[in-house]
């Protein structure tokens, strides 16, 4: 059983690490590095194109890996209780 | 056709179809677990759009483009959080407390912690966020109906209260589910289609959002309904009719840089490419400044932006109407997938109210003299479209916000009343089914008139930032308590406690301070509106620290709980054998 939940807890602190790092990596960026504000795409800042647009299929992406670890992590561990 | 017939007519469509939605469900709600959640018979793509349907509130679909028009660039993260939270929520608390079987948080709290101290708690808790939740929902009925038709600015939310009652007296819970799955594809396409439209005009009119400082697209008349301090970035000329800083003018008036003081009734002309004088509590920002990251004019952006960011990200599994719709599916895995959908769901809604905030510091920027940004939704698409099809999108959007008001407004009472019903009016399980019902709907009364009540005088701070505090209290107490209790065995339920009055009572002293008194400056003002940063920390600290001091009580049968957490539905009674 613990084996179940350290392989989920894993996936939740990969997971998590991961939303962690897009959101406050693009926070920082916006205050420690103002020369990438002057960048554009298609006349739009990039950061409004990174986090009104770009940051969504990223998090759908996140979601999406999730669901499929965990359901894997789950069916490892069904397979070795009934193997027992 | 006028303006306010259409608005008066889509408000009457989507009030008409809530209640008949709610109707529909009657024949089946048969036992008050049915009354409840919906006999869990509600297949994962209902159920996601309908935890979409309630969770995109007020502050998502009027909120968040006022906030974009006045703060600019930093506000983007309420949107983004809304839809990082359910990720985080995914893979932190989904499946295991779907497992738990419980209905509402309280429910989760006792399963775990076997505590009814904790349970209670929780349940105060659960009554407070949804009170406190509900409140913007209801000034933004108000505030919509007010400015589509010139009603009293109660009347919105007096409507909104009677739908919501009508509908879940009439079929509780499983009504909701179909009235709110049907209320989320509602809200997409009032936003998306006048969204489309919009964007065509756009393209023909303009190159972006011009420099400087927001200045009027087109000749605008703005009566002010209060007395009102605004700060002129520039010195500008402009006609005013009534009382400016202390004596009456009339015509054109000279406005020097700085604050004046326009007075009730006071009528201000606006002609195209005036520079707006911006009500104080807003920021006068130049355009290329709100445009830019950490511009928006706020005291310590940095600090604001990550704690918002932490709050609503770890606040969303707190919510207490959003958790219920999660023990309508099947399963844990089924649960997961249902996450999956509603974020894709969210990713979608949330690309649109960022563009009308943008477009609206373009076209409705006088909204800055009122400081009524929350209206930017409904203003635009008249501004920007001239003649019927301009109020037909006007009307449309008016039916879209009142399909979130009563989205969200139904499911929080729900909830509220579930607990209220259960906690205050007595839990006795053996009491007759029709003695429960009735005292559910004693509960839903008291569940959104309170807050109606709480919504007619208090001071207008902004929708999405109101429900921004709700985010904050959840964040501090039920998130430490949910994740701890999902991941962590040691957890005990004095610490859950300690942990729970530590959060409830700091988070909420600081929302409580921030409505009441206002922003202060410096640190002290930017930690009070913003306290997640500060007191989600502190009650995990506390959690885990009484939990080690309090090592002894941790239930002895914890093994068994986290089984019932964890493992797949098929293999529990086979794990529990082994075990024995």
């Amino acid at each position: 059983m613990s084996s179940l939940i350290r392989s989920q807890r894993r996936l939740a602190v990969v997971v998590c690490g991961a939303v962690a790092a897009m959101l406050v990596g693009t926070a920082l960026l916006g205050a420690l590095a103002p020369g990438f504000v002057r960048l554009h795409v298609a006349g739009i800042p990039l950061p409004w194109v990174i986090l009104a647009v770009l940051i969504y299929p990223l998090l759908i992406g996140l979601a999406a890996y999730t669901v499929r670890h965990s359901e894997q992590n789950e069916r490892a561990f069904t397979q070795l209780v009934r193997r027992r | 056709m006028s303006g306010s017939g259409a608005a008066v007519a889509a408000v009457a469509v989507v009030a008409t179809a809530t209640v008949i939605a709610g109707t529909f469900g009657l024949r089946r709600a048969r036992t008050t677990r049915d009354f409840y959640v919906a006999s869990r018979a509600v297949t994962p793509r209902w159920n996601a759009a309908a935890i979409g349907g309630e969770y995109l509130s007020a502050a998502s679909f009027l909120g968040i483009a006022g906030l974009v028009l006045a703060f600019g660039f930093d506000v983007l993260w309420y949107p983004v959080g809304y839809t990082a939270g359910y990720v985080v929520l995914l893979v932190l608390v989904a499946a295991p407390l779907r497992r738990s079987g419980a209905y509402t948080l309280p429910d989760f709290a006792e399963i775990r912690l076997g505590s009814l101290v904790v349970r209670r708690t929780a349940s105060v808790l659960v009554v407070l966020i949804g009170w406190l939740y509900l409140v913007p929902q209801l000034q933004g009925a108000s505030l919509t109906l007010a400015t589509q038709t010139g009603a009293p600015t109660w009347l919105g939310g007096l409507v909104v209260c009677v739908v919501v009652l009508t509908a879940v007296a009439v079929g509780g819970m499983r009504s909701i589910t179909f009235a709110q799955a049907m209320q989320f594809w509602l809200k997409f396409l009032a936003l998306l289609i006048p969204a489309i439209v919009l964007l065509i005009a756009w393209e023909q009119r303009h190159a972006g959002i011009a420099v400087g400082y927001p200045c009027s697209a087109v000749r605008t008349v703005v009566t002010m309904s209060a007395d009102t301090t605004v700060r002129m970035p520039v010195a500008e000329s402009l006609t005013v009719d009534g009382r400016l800083d202390g004596s009456v003018v009339r015509g054109p008036t000279s406005l020097d840089v700085g604050q004046h003081r326009l007075g009730a009734g006071a009528v201000v002309t606006l002609q195209r490419g005036d520079v707006i004088p911006v009500i104080t509590s807003l920021p006068a920002q130049r355009n290329e400044s709100w445009a830019k990251p950490l511009g928006s004019g706020k005291q310590h952006p940095l600090y604001a932006s990550l704690s918002l960011i932490l709050a609503i990200c770890l606040g969303t599994m707190g919510l207490p109407h959003v958790l219920v719709r999660f023990y309508t599916n099947p399963d844990g895995r089924d649960t997961r997938r249902t996450t999956f959908v509603v974020v894709v769901l969210l990713s979608s809604f949330y690309l649109l109210p960022t563009l009308y905030g943008v477009f609206g510091r373009h076209y409705v920027p006088d909204l800055l003299l009122t400081g009524h940004t929350d209206a930017t939704v409904l203003l635009l698409p008249q501004r920007m479209i001239s003649g019927e099809a301009g109020v037909l999108l006007g009307a449309l959007v008016t039916a879209g916000a009142f399909a979130a008001f009563l989205s969200t407004a139904s499911g929080l009472t729900v909830s509220v009343a579930g607990v209220l019903s259960q906690e205050v009016l007595g839990r006795r399980r053996d009491r007759h089914r029709a003695q429960r019902i009735r005292s559910f709907r004693v509960g839903a009364i008291a569940a959104i008139v309170v807050p109606y009540l709480l919504s007619l005088p208090s001071e207008h701070l902004g929708l999405a930032a109101v429900v921004g505090l709700a985010f904050a209290v959840a964040a501090a107490t039920f998130c430490p308590l949910l994740v701890l209790g999902v991941w962590w065995r040691r957890l005990t339920s004095v610490a859950a406690m300690a942990g729970l009055v530590t959060g409830g009572v700091l988070a909420t002293t600081a929302v409580l301070v921030t409505i009441v008194a206002g922003v202060a400056k410096g640190w002290p003002g930017a930690l009070l509106e913003q306290p997640a940063a500060w007191a989600v920390p502190l009650t995990f600290l506390v959690m885990i620290t009484v939990s080690l001091l309090t090592r002894h009580r941790v239930r002895p049968d914890i093994g068994q709980v986290m089984v019932r957490l964890h493992a797949p539905e098929e293999v529990v009674a086979e794990i529990n054998s082994l075990d024995r």
